[in-house]
This record gives structure tokens, C-alpha cells and sequence, in this order.
């Protein structure tokens, strides 16, 4: 049986994890409020810019724009995968990982070269030390200024699509759904997904305004760095609620513990005064 | 389709989307500034910084400044994905006024190209959002 002295000590240590953990959940919370409006704020567009660039996908001479290619399904295969910085909030950044090798593993077989891009620090050491290379890294990616960040990495990405590095870029990513639920998300980012077209109906070209190659250049990369801006958003939202649901239930836990260790230690202390009234009664009726 | 009203969509992001009828709309096009009326051919055009304006069909007028971005005509329907989107009625003017007059001064000063470049986006922004609050009309 553990002295006294040890249980009041763990005691001690796991009050202030508990404080820790709370104080991380309070933090959490906030911090996913403001990224749940903004998120929610930025969805609608980013979604009326997907359509019309599918749209125009649908509609317009695909040769016109370098962007605008078909791409290559047997070609290599460029993975961008987002995760967090930091850790502490459950199974986010594994569950991301474990679907990103999957999916690297599954285009292996299938005999494509995989190029895996990595955002977040800390799902690119999970996946650099159970995979092995990694094309590029970026972190820090939503403490500095996002939008621009965004623009930086699809542009790499845009330049492996042009040059034929890269025949087709998928974007793994946790969609957020509330703040007890993500979805780890699979999402074709390049290239375009031509709608299906209704029968019956024409397919008219748009007229373009100043002139087709100005609108495509503008509105291509505009594209690709919304929609990255996006899914930077929604993967920052659903940290911080996976965040708050696993100190939620740490603290929980750590309240539990406390429970079992505090019943432990007045039980020892009992124990401790029955052996000294044991020892004092038994000490008098020698006498 | 060559009667009835246009439905006019504006996005923009942090904005909610904004969606009215009209029987007009003209938008602030890179090429120049063009009217759409039911019945308009389909159209992709990139578009600058300017007021875009919805007439109602009772006269009435509704005036947004906005801030660059793209403009999509198809089935008398409009839809606007611009970087900054603001109504006319809620727009500042003492600040945009300062904002033009700051933008001029840093025009005359400007030495680079660069600097000039994004001296004259500011100005051009401050002018449409007092062109939105004055409705002015094209």
C-alpha cells in the first residue's frame, strides 16, 4: 500500500493537469468559434467559385489554358495532406495520416509515383518517419498570414500540374462538420472536374471579357488559392474542436482520477489511525 | 426569356451572399462597364474595382462597390465572386474620402512602379465606394 505522502503528491500532479487541460479546452473553444464563423463565412463563395470554374471546365477548349488540361490518371500522383501544428487534440492528426498512407499506398500498388506535400508540423513528422520522403513541408502555415500561404503552396502545386510532375493532385484534409465531428476528406483539386452535361442541352462557350486567356489566368489561380484557403480554414476549425473534445475529456479523466486517488487516500489514512488505535489499545491492556 | 427579371448574385468572402431581382444590372467589366438585361448572351468577364449597380423593376436601384474579381452571365443569371463587397448605404464616406485623398497623395509621391501600381488600386477602390454611397449612376 502506498504511504500517504506518494498519493497526496500524485493527487497534487493530476489537479494540475487537470488545470491544464481545462484551461486548454477554454482556450480551444474559443478559438474554434472564431474559426467556425469564419469558415462559415467563407464557404459560400469558395463552393459558387468551384461550380463555375467546373462549369467552365464543362464549357470551354481545354487547350486554351495550361491549367485547364485534362491531366494524366496513370501518371504520378501528387497527395497534399493537411494537418496540424500541434498535437493534444486527440486523433486528428493520426487519423489524417493513417488516411493519407493509405491512400499513397493504394496508388503505389497501382504502380503511380506518389509526391506527398505535407502542411503541418506535426502530421509531417508522423508521416516523414512512417513513410519516408517528402516532396515539401509547410507549417506554421495559420500563424502567419494564411491567404498568402495558401497562394504559395498551390501555386508549387499548379506548376507540378503544368509541367506534367504530377498528373493529378488530391487534397486529403479534415472537413469540418461540428465541433464533436471531422470529416477526414478526399478532394480532387487538380484536374478540374468537367460537369456531366445535361442531354438536350447545348454547350455554349462563354464570351470572355477582356479576352479568354486574361479571365483564365486570373480566375484559375484565384481558384486554386480559395479553395486552398478553405480547406486551410476547415482543417484549422476542425483542430480546434478536436482539440476541445479531447481536453474535454481529459479533464473529465483527470477528474476521475482524482476521485479514485483521493478515496485511496483516506482509506490509507483510516487504515493508518485503526493501526494506531490497535497499537495504543493493545499497548494499555499489556500494561 | 427575353421578359421577366434577372437574378443577381453577390459573393464575397467573409460576406453572406447577397441575392436580389432586377431588371437590369450593370457590372464594372475589365473591358468597360456592361448592362446586363434578361435574355444576355453567356459571359465570363474579369472585373475591376467600381460600383455595380441592380435596377428594380419599379426604378428602384441597389449600389454595391466592388472590389475586383469575376463576373458570370448565364440564364438570366448573374453571379458576382469579388475580393470585397460592400452596400452603397452602409459604406463610410469621411473614410473612403480620406482614402482617395491619401491614394492621390501617395500617386504624386510614388517613384516605383510597384508603389504607383498599388497607389492607384487604393484610389480606385476609395472612388468606387464613394461613387456606391453617392449612387451614382454610370
Amino acid at each position: 500500500m502506498p504511504n500517504l505522502q506518494d498519493i497526496k503528491r500524485r493527487i497534487n500532479s493530476v489537479k494540475s493537469t487537470q488545470k491544464i487541460t481545462k484551461a486548454m479546452k477554454m482556450v480551444a473553444a474559443a478559438k474554434l468559434r472564431r474559426a467556425q464563423e469564419s469558415i462559415i463565412k467563407a464557404r459560400p463563395y469558395a463552393h459558387r467559385m468551384r461550380d463555375l470554374v467546373n462549369n467552365l471546365a464543362t464549357r470551354a477548349e481545354l487547350d486554351l489554358h495550361p491549367l485547364l488540361g485534362k491531366g494524366d490518371e496513370q501518371g504520378p500522383v501528387g497527395l497534399l495532406i493537411v494537418t496540424g501544428d500541434r498535437g493534444l487534440c486527440g486523433a486528428f492528426n493520426s487519423n489524417i495520416v493513417q488516411r493519407a498512407l493509405l491512400a499513397a499506398n493504394t496508388e503505389k500498388e497501382a504502380g503511380r509515383e506518389v509526391q506527398l506535400t505535407m502542411v503541418g508540423r506535426k502530421g509531417a513528422e508522423l508521416l516523414a518517419r512512417r513513410y519516408g520522403s517528402l516532396h515539401a513541408t509547410y507549417d506554421g502555415v495559420m500563424d502567419r498570414s494564411p491567404f498568402e500561404e495558401a497562394g504559395q503552396i498551390v501555386s508549387e502545386m499548379a506548376r507540378g500540374f503544368t509541367v506534367g510532375e504530377v498528373g493529378e493532385v488530391f487534397c486529403i484534409y479534415n472537413e469540418f462538420k461540428s465541433a464533436i465531428s471531422q470529416t477526414v476528406t478526399v478532394e480532387r483539386l487538380l484536374p478540374f472536374e468537367p460537369e456531366p452535361i445535361k442531354e438536350g442541352t447545348a454547350v455554349i462557350d462563354y464570351l470572355y471579357e477582356p479576352s479568354s486567356t486574361a479571365v483564365f489566368d486570373t480566375l484559375l489561380t484565384r481558384h486554386l488559392q480559395i479553395q486552398m484557403h478553405r480547406i486551410l480554414f476547415e482543417s484549422a476549425a476542425s483542430e480546434h474542436g478536436a482539440r476541445m473534445t479531447a481536453m474535454d475529456s481529459a479533464t473529465t479523466n483527470a477528474g476521475e482520477m482524482i476521485d479514485r486517488l483521493t478515496l485511496q487516500y483516506n482509506r490509507a489514512r483510516q487504515d493508518a489511525i485503526t493501526t494506531q488505535l490497535i497499537e495504543v489499545v493493545s499497548g494499555s491492556e499489556a500494561l | 426569356m427575353a421578359d421577366g427579371n434577372i437574378i443577381v448574385e453577390l459573393f464575397a468572402p467573409g460576406h453572406d451572399p447577397v441575392r436580389l431581382d432586377a431588371a437590369a444590372v450593370m457590372v464594372p467589366g475589365a473591358a468597360g462597364v456592361f448592362t446586363v438585361l434578361p435574355g444576355h448572351t453567356s459571359l465570363l468577364s474579369n472585373i475591376t474595382p467600381g460600383v455595380l449597380i441592380a435596377q428594380q423593376a419599379d426604378g428602384e436601384s441597389e449600389f454595391y462597390a466592388v472590389h475586383g474579381g469575376f463576373a458570370e452571365v448565364m440564364d438570366d443569371r448573374v453571379t458576382v465572386l469579388t475580393d470585397l463587397l460592400e452596400h452603397g448605404a452602409t459604406l463610410d464616406k469621411a473614410r473612403a474620402e480620406a482614402a482617395q485623398e491619401k491614394a492621390r497623395a501617395r500617386i504624386r509621391k510614388a517613384h516605383e512602379r510597384q508603389e504607383f501600381a498599388a497607389a492607384e488600386a487604393a484610389l480606385a477602390r476609395a472612388t468606387a465606394r464613394l461613387q456606391a454611397h453617392a449612387r451614382e449612376e454610370y
